[in-house]
């Protein structure tokens, strides 16, 4: 232990005796050493009857002051006490103080070395609280706290005390310093203080040590000088129990693939920098915050961290610092955001940003290189060569050829290859190309150069309607390249001049030589549109191919339509779509479209698959199964009859459905106008009409009349036309009557009411007359059996001989007589309900009633039994 | 009136086929600068321009004239060329470490162990206050 400065006030004073400390004037006394004094000890003694117990507070003569339990004072000689227990310190002072009595225990403490025997003591029970009570200075207190800190493991607060310490007192701080630079190193403040503290102090070998550690800037020499110091014991830390790691790294001088290993291990910033920079085999650290810029431009030159490193998904959350920000920024400058380079100032990116049009900003001139390299080069891509000779020397190595092989094709007007091979010079050489004169004999760089750019500027001149300059570019890009692509795409352009001017064999011509191998889906598109006037079945040939070869549905699905409308419009109808169609309408009609896709579809497939759409569940799938188009689309397919149930039962629902009513109407007027027109009988027009009717299908007032009179008339001319009468629909007369009656009640809803009463009138005529027919030979056919029922009476009346025999025929004849009348009845009522339709002055009025007068008296005599 | 004007909304508007709405907008908007000079109306422009708002529909049709086809693709921009240089690494901005700079890397590093190994030395250093 340095015995060499003050212990009150840390003042280094020479040689470990002498006199008082100069500075503060307080003696080096040690410690006072343990006595046999008994103060501070707790005693028993006897003392009248009693025994007592009690703690010797003070000392004198032969006689100890004894303070009893029951905190009575009392004088006992020495003799007399007899110890309790083991004293708790050598010194008698804190053996009070630690029993609670400090008033005794201060009056225990009269000298300097009392009182630091106290301190021992107090440090001895980690009771540094008693330190206060020593009467030592403060400064000492600290001194001595730090060392029972450091004694008992306190690292931390062992360094907080050695910092407490006078700057330039207690040297002996340095070795705790030392042993403990964990708890401080990296903390700024601290370094400094300490930094501060080794220039006040004697440079001894701690102290070299920890210059080490607090340099800024440390080298090997003081590296080497640190260790020896270590190595030797002399800064008071036994380095022998160090880690073996010590040896390797500082024992072999320049064995820097140790230390790289070692500085991996230990994996600090300035490790990671030492692995980063001296390893370049090795793999970069994880972590590489904390690292200068230099070192890590230094590692980036060296290539032991290169652009890929850095571009990590762990490098997202190095954006936060600084250093390797600006790496980053150095080695990805593309990767730096508009926002951040402008703010950063003039730079060679933000130059080449604005040159490239991507930052629209308005740049200050400056004398930098790049800045007038960007001005040169934009000059030269206006067309300006003369800049070269200026612009060459600060361009990089790699475009210098381009630049120079450019200027010259500006120059003498023609385009060579090495200005021709960068892309990037198309625009510049634009107008040389497009004033290409059709010479075949070029380099294959300008060839495809020339090519691209006479068929973009075909296309242009396209766009801009410039017919003849679309047609000459065109074919000129067609003669000079080489590639099916692009001479399919010269044709095209051709192929849409000849269209757009009505030369639509020269258009369909031009496509054909174009969809020759492989075409494309829009070459196919066109080809059949400009086909469909000149080659009909060939467009949709080219639809099908479509279809065939394309994977895109809504596009199959469209040229499905085309083709298949086409094709009935095409022949009426006649010839059928194709396979391949029919199985893209089907798919098409469950799929999503809009409702007026649907519906040319469902059309379709009504004409070309009505089999399979008339099973309403093929299409329950669709979007637009519930919709009403759809719902009559899979009715017509199904026939009229289903048709006409739909009407029946949407109609009410929906009287004012546009669509319903459509195909109410297409029905009702497809009955009028058969019947009203056709010369042949279409009789399967009346059944159809009074199905209609009879369906129930709501029809609108001329429809009510004329559907079912007409239906009517229709079938009583068929009925007409026949050898023999048809049985008529039992209801058939009914309807007309319906209609009659409907008439009757209505005539306000018609404008002029007449026309219908007389087709009425006129249906009912003709009812009567083909009635008429029917009748008369039923009536006949009575009276004949009337006439033979009478005859046979008659002769079998003559050769009767018995009377009762006669009563017996009579009874006979007259039974069938009641088997007789009743059809005679029914004859004439039916007579007499046309008879009360028909006008009365018709002929078919006066036969009717000709036959009921006829019938009368026969059923008067029948109903009698006259014989 | 050329009766063909109905059959490419492309050749109308000036826009190639598969150009989105917003191109058809500026392209319906450049026409009707100079609509005096089209060989059609505007009736026509608006007609070509509504088709563009249902792009996909306009997309798979095959009732109009496509210009280009898109069956010659242009060759992409290049990554570099002499008018769209690659961005330039910037030079360096610190100067090299030198072989003292190296030494000082490597005394830094040995110093991070030494700390490293005094905290992790077992036991506090021997002495006592007053010897």
């Amino acid at each position: 232990m340095r015995r060499d400065f003050c212990w009150s006030c840390g003042t280094m004073i020479g040689p470990p005796t002498g006199g008082p400390c100069p500075a503060c004037g307080t003696g080096r006394d040690a410690p006072a050493a343990p006595d046999d004094s008994i103060v501070g000890v707790a005693v028993s003694f006897r003392a009248g009857l009693g025994k007592h117990s009690g703690i010797v507070v003070d000392e004198s003569g032969g006689d100890v002051l004894v303070l009893t339990d029951r905190k009575e004072s009392r004088t006992v000689p020495l003799s007399r006490v007899t110890p309790v227990g083991e004293p708790a310190g050598r010194s008698g002072a804190y053996r009070l103080h630690a029993a609670g009595h400090n008033e005794y225990a201060n009056s225990a403490l009269r000298s300097l070395g009392a009182r630091r025997a106290f301190a021992v003591d107090a440090i001895e029970a980690d009771d540094l609280g008693a330190l206060q009570s020593s009467g030592l200075s403060s400064t000492e207190q600290m001194w001595l706290t730090m060392w029972a800190a450091q004694h008992r493991g306190r690292r931390t607060d062992a360094v907080a005390a050695a910092l407490s310490l006078p700057v330039g007192g207690y040297p002996d701080k340095l070795v705790v310093l030392l042993q403990n630079c964990g708890e401080w190193y990296g903390a700024p403040a601290a370094v400094e203080h300490i930094r501060n503290q080794l220039r006040s102090l004697p440079r001894d070998a701690t102290g070299h040590v920890i210059e080490f550690l607090v340099s800024d800037s440390p080298d090997l020499a003081s590296l080497s000088e640190a260790v020896v110091h270590l190595e030797s014991g002399a800064t008071g830390i036994d380095w022998g129990n160090a880690d073996v790691r010590a040896t390797t790294v500082f024992g072999g001088e320049g064995d820097m693939s140790a230390l790289i290993a070692a500085a991996r291990a230990v994996d600090t910033p300035a490790g990671r920098s030492l692995a980063l920079v001296e390893d370049p085999e090795g793999r970069p650290p994880s972590d590489l915050t904390g690292l200068t810029l230099q070192v890590l431009e230094e590692a980036h030159e060296r290539g032991s961290l290169r652009r890929e490193h850095l571009n990590s998904p762990t490098a997202t959350a190095w954006a936060e610092d600084s250093a390797l920000r600006a790496l980053l920024g150095r080695m990805s400058p593309e990767q730096r955001s508009d926002e951040e380079l402008l703010a950063a100032g003039d730079s060679e990116e933000l130059r080449r940003r604005v040159f490239l049009g991507q930052i629209d900003a308005q740049l200050a001139p400056s004398d930098t290189p790049w800045a007038r390299r960007y001005e040169l080069l934009d000059s030269l891509r206006s067309g300006n060569p003369r800049v070269l000779g200026e612009l060459v020397p600060l361009l990089p190595e790699r475009h210098q050829k381009t630049a120079l092989a450019l200027g010259r094709s500006l120059i003498q007007n023609t385009i060579e290859a090495d200005a021709a091979a960068d892309r990037t010079t198309w625009p510049t050489l634009r107008d040389l190309a497009a004033s290409f004169d059709g010479d075949l004999d070029v380099a294959p760089e300008v060839r495809d150069m020339a090519g691209w750019v006479l068929l973009e500027d075909a296309i242009d001149a396209l766009y801009d309607w410039r017919w003849d300059d679309a047609r000459r570019l065109a074919q000129l890009c067609h003669d000079l390249v080489d590639d099916e692509p692009r001479r399919d795409e010269a044709l095209c352009v051709q192929a849409a001049v000849a269209w757009m001017t009505e030369a639509d064999h020269t258009a369909e011509r031009l496509l054909d030589l174009a969809v020759e191998g492989d075409a494309s889906a829009s070459l196919l598109v066109n080809y059949s549109l400009v086909a469909q006037f000149v080659d009909p079945s060939a467009s949709i040939d080219a639809l099908e191919r479509l279809i065939k070869e394309s994977t895109d549905g809504p596009l199959r699905r469209n040229a499905a339509i085309v083709a298949a409308e086409r094709l009935r419009e095409l022949d009426g109808g006649e010839t059928t779509p194709p396979r391949r169609v029919v199985d893209v309408l089907r798919a098409g009609a469950v799929q999503e479209t809009t409702l007026e896709e649907h519906g040319r579809i469902l059309s379709l497939l009504a004409w070309a698959d009505e089999d399979w759409l008339k099973h309403a569940r093929n299409t329950a799938a669709s979007p637009h199964a519930a919709a009403t188009s759809h719902r009559i689309a899979v009715a017509r397919a199904d026939g009229p009859a289903a048709l006409m149930t739909l009407l029946a039962a949407e109609l009410p629902r929906h009287p004012d459905d546009p669509e319903l009513l459509a195909q109410r109407d297409w029905l009702a007027d497809m009955v009028i106008d058969v019947t009203l027109e056709s010369e042949e009988p279409a009789p399967w027009a009346g059944f159809l009409g009074l199905d209609l009717v009879k369906r129930g299908v709501p029809l609108e007032p001329r429809q009510r009349v004329l559907v079912p009179v007409l239906s009517v008339r229709e079938c009583l001319f068929h009925a007409g036309s026949l050898d023999e009468i048809p049985v008529m629909p039992p209801d058939m007369y009914a309807r007309l009557e319906e209609a009659d009656e409907y008439l009757r009640r209505s005539e306000s809803e018609f404008d002029d009411p007449g026309p219908f009463r007389e087709l009425v009138a006129a249906t009912y005529e003709l009812w009567a007359n083909i009635a008429l027919v029917e009748w008369a030979g039923r009536a006949q056919a009575i009276f004949e059996h009337f006439n033979d029922l009478i005859d046979q009476y008659n002769s079998i009346l003559a050769g009767l001989s018995y009377e009762n025999e006669l009563y017996r025929l009579q009874a006979d004849l007259r039974g069938h007589f009641t088997e007789l009348l009743p059809l005679v009845e029914e004859l004439r009522s039916d007579i007499r309900t046309v008879l009360r339709r028909v006008p009365h002055d018709s002929d078919a009025a006066g036969r009717l009633q000709d036959l009921l007068d006829d019938l009368g008296p026969l059923a008067t005599r029948l109903r009698r039994g006259d014989l | 009136m050329n009766r063909r004007i109905r059959t490419s909304p492309y050749l109308v508007l000036g826009v190639s086929y598969g150009a989105s709405a917003a191109e058809a907008n500026r392209a319906f908007a450049r026409r009707l600068r100079r609509l005096d000079a089209l060989p059609f109306g505007q009736e026509d422009l608006n007609w070509a321009q509504s088709l563009f708002k249902k792009p996909e529909e306009l997309r798979s049709s095959v009732e109009y004239l496509r210009v280009p086809t898109g069956s010659a693709t242009p060759p992409p921009d290049p990554d570099d060329g002499l008018f769209r240089p690659a961005a330039e690494l910037a030079p360096r901005m610190t100067a090299p470490i030198d072989d003292a700079g190296i030494d000082g890397l490597r005394a830094a590093a040995a110093r991070d162990l030494i700390i490293d190994i005094l905290s992790k030395m077992d036991g506090p250093a021997t002495g006592r206050p007053y010897g």
